[in-house]
């Protein structure tokens, strides 16, 4: 692990928790929002605040994938093991694949929850 | 203890005067007095498990009566009220009295043995929470003894557990009971989530714990942010009931929907809250009677992480006949069907650990191999209702009794039990029989399958769950049959393993420490441990640690505690760093005390609002003595 990756992780151990947080944030607010806004849709047609939703909280998940990818980077992408007692590498991969997942997971969710704006009425 | 750098190396003797000396520290009291005032984790975690699966034989009698009422059509064993409040009690005790309690209890227990530590973060709180659960337990059957039973289904739906439709007592037992186990659980989870991330074994960072461990922490989380809701929707329905508030009366503006908004954001996530510790459970069971590291580490501990987040995102699923409008529904239909691609990967991990591996086929494992048939098929027929157009012609029917017995069953009480014969010989000290353990196991697969399959049929031909009989002419007494007759021997397995257990406590082998040749800390000790877990709080190196002990012959750990008070290693939450010394305290009657206290309020307030101001100040005295300040002048 080179000095700056390392600087980089001891500096801001809490990034390691962005991945496993924003993406699921993310796809909470998709169901909450969307589920919410269903009504107004109805009522106003306005079709375009659920695909904002969905490309907001999308976009959102992905940062939160982006973020652990980075973190990945810097310690070499390899897959995780129980590693070296010595060293945070093996702890800081398994946490980045981790984020890493957990958002790709979340962005499944929310484009798998954004297919029926495109094919069901607001209003049955 | 050095905390920052390591000490030199150097062996360990230990004088049989330090060690009784460490025995005493930690000594909890017996007889009696022990009853109102042990607080060590081990003590409390058996009692939770013990009168849980009290519970459950309590519970499964009532299952066993209702089943023998439906084996044939226009049966009167029991009239249709006592039928009604049976049928509450069953689902309310197994899922709040029962299942959670029990996965707590076998948490409690087993994690910080796991975790390599000596007891919990909060003893006394841990202590609380026991005896709370017990008090809403007794008290919850009292009622089905005194006629006063709930009797509106275990999900309470208004506005049938309105004052209107309910004027009883039973709904406000139900109510306040509800109140009691969230209290219990919150109590567990607290403590499990502090343990887990602050006490663990120097080494033991997060990539290295155990996968049970993993699933504790997901499940005490889940805990924290699910249980909330129920003790806002039973508040708020105990209000409409006792002081004319109108949270779901219709006519004043209420909206009895919020009650099923309210109640399953917490009663899906409660369903896996029960299967998050069974997935834990199977992994570990894999792991040693395969022998070797299972297949996904990573993989499974992130698929238990996701289903414990997507499981919040599931909960209208239960509405769907409920006139929601579609396009809402379908956002649940999607992050229900998607909740599939987690449970896949465990699967998917599992199978990939046993292929090819020379697996041991002992009681814990065979339970756990028919884990996978049931808990697929319930996971299959939960796809199918979590479509709405199936889901609309099976709703309240026998087909969903099928399946969320299949899941529950299946997903949680199969692994469970698997668990108990895995884990009895270090509680207990001693082994329990195989060959009963195996009859049991097949007459509990078998009857589980007679029993429950024929249901699915049953719902299709559209049999409503929840009537206490029905006509002749409707063709549904034959299948009712076969699934009576399953229950009885469904019951027949499950007392053997009650029968075994029991047995074993006297007349088992003795285990040893390591009697099944398991990687994890819980087996690094004598079984049953002593008062202080372990003699010395251990360092951790891989995932593994007493497989790399066994190659290599020798093993580090932490020297330097106090062992005149009861003193634990605190480390930091990623890497289990050391960082300091926590100072537990000993045993006391005052978690018992608060308790009562509590319990006090809490009942009486059913019977007069006066209660809630005495037990107000019950509990302020009790807190107040539980929390009185250790004088430090005795450094005790």
């Amino acid at each position: 692990m080179s000095a700056k990756a390392r600087k980089g992780v001891t500096r801001h151990p809490l990034r390691l928790w962005t991945g496993w947080v924003v993406g699921i944030i993310a796809w909470t607010l998709h169901l909450i929002a969307s589920y919410l806004l269903v009504s107004w849709v109805c009522a106003t047609g306005n079709y375009w605040a659920l695909h904002g939703v969905t490309l907001a909280t999308l976009a959102m998940s992905v940062a939160g994938g982006w973020v652990a990818w980075r973190q990945w980077s810097e310690v070499g992408r390899q897959w995780p093991d129980a590693g070296d007692p010595q060293a945070q590498t093996s702890r800081i991969r398994f946490m980045a694949v981790g984020g890493l997942m957990i958002s790709g997971l979340s962005a499944l969710l929310i484009v798998a929850e954004g297919i029926p704006n495109f094919f069901l009425s607001a209003c049955l | 203890m050095t905390l920052h750098k390591a000490a030199e190396q150097r062996d360990i003797i230990d004088s049989p005067e330090e060690t009784a000396h460490l025995a005493r520290t930690w000594y909890s009291p017996r007889g009696f007095p022990g009853w109102f005032t042990q607080v060590n984790q081990r003590m409390i975690g058996k009692r939770f498990i013990i009168t849980a699966f009290i519970f459950f034989l309590l519970a499964g009698i009532l299952g066993l009566l209702m089943r023998l009422q439906l084996a044939a059509p226009e049966q009167q064993l029991l009239g249709p009220e006592l039928y009604n409040q049976f049928f509450t009690m069953h689902g309310t005790v197994m899922m709040f009295f029962f299942a959670i309690p029990v996965m707590e209890g076998v948490a409690i227990y087993i994690v910080p043995l796991m975790v390599g530590t000596r007891d919990m973060a909060f003893p006394r709180l841990n202590a609380f929470g026991y005896y709370v659960y017990l008090i809403g337990g007794i008290v919850l059957f009292g009622s089905l003894l005194l006629g006063m039973a709930p009797n509106a289904g275990w999900f309470n739906y208004v506005p049938l557990a309105g004052k209107l439709y309910s004027p009883g007592y039973g709904v406000d037992v139900w109510t306040t009971m509800i109140t009691f186990i969230e209290v219990s659980a919150l109590t567990a989870a607290v403590e499990l989530i502090v343990t887990i991330l602050r006490m663990r074994a120097p080494g033991m960072s997060l990539n290295r714990m155990p996968l049970f461990v993993w699933a504790a922490l997901v499940m005490s989380f889940m805990i924290v942010f699910a249980m909330p809701a129920v003790i806002v929707s039973s508040t708020l329905l105990i209000l409409d009931r006792l002081v004319d508030t109108q949270f779901f009366i219709v006519e004043s503006g209420g909206e009895p929907l919020l009650w099923q908004h309210l109640f399953w954001y917490f009663g899906h996530p409660e369903v896996y809250i029960i299967l998050v510790p069974a997935l834990g459970m199977i992994s570990t069971i894999i792991i040693t009677f395969t022998g070797r590291p299972i297949f996904g580490y990573t993989a499974l501990v992130l698929s238990v992480v996701a289903i414990g987040f997507v499981s919040f995102g599931l909960w209208v699923h239960h509405m769907f006949t409920t006139g929601l409008p579609q396009l809402g529904m379908s956002f649940f239909t999607a992050a229900s069907a998607m909740i599939a691609i987690p449970s896949g990967v465990q699967i998917f991990c599992w199978i990939a650990s046993l292929w090819g591996a020379k697996i041991r086929f002992h009681t814990p494992m065979l339970w756990v191999l028919g884990f996978f048939a049931i808990f697929v098929i319930g996971g299959l027929t939960g796809v199918m209702v979590a479509s709405i157009p199936f889901d609309t012609q099976v709703h309240d029917t026998f087909f969903v009794v099928a399946h969320f017995h299949y899941v529950l069953i299946g997903g949680a009480v199969f692994p469970l039990i698997g668990a108990v014969y895995y884990w009895w010989p270090k509680i207990i000290g001693r082994m329990m029989n195989e060959t009963a353990g195996k009859w049991s196991f097949w007459l509990a697969f078998i009857g589980f399958n007679i029993t429950f399959f024929p249901m699915h049929q049953l719902g299709l031909e559209g049999m409503p769950r929840r009537i206490y009989t029905y006509a002749d002419e409707m063709g549904w007494g034959d299948l009712n049959m076969l699934a009576t007759i399953g229950a009885l021997v469904l019951a027949v397995g499950f007392g053997i393993t009650l029968v075994n257990a029991i047995w074993s406590v006297s007349r088992g082998r003795p285990a040893g420490t390591n009697p099944w040749n398991a990687p994890t800390l819980e087996w690094a000790t004598e079984s049953p441990p002593a008062s202080y877990n372990f003699r010395h709080i251990p360092v951790v190196e891989s995932r593994w640690p007493l497989w790399d002990w066994q190659r290599q012959d020798e093993r580090r750990v932490v020297t330097g505690l106090r062992n005149d008070r009861r003193e634990v290693v605190l480390t930091s939450v990623l890497d289990a760093s050391p960082v300091g010394v926590q100072v537990l305290p000993g045993p006391s009657i005052w978690p018992f005390a608060s308790a009562v206290a509590a319990s006090t309020g809490f009942i009486g307030i059913i019977f007069h609002p006066i209660f809630f101001v005495i037990g107000f100040f019950l509990v302020f005295f009790s807190l107040v003595a539980w929390f009185w300040p250790r004088r430090p002048w005795r450094n005790d």
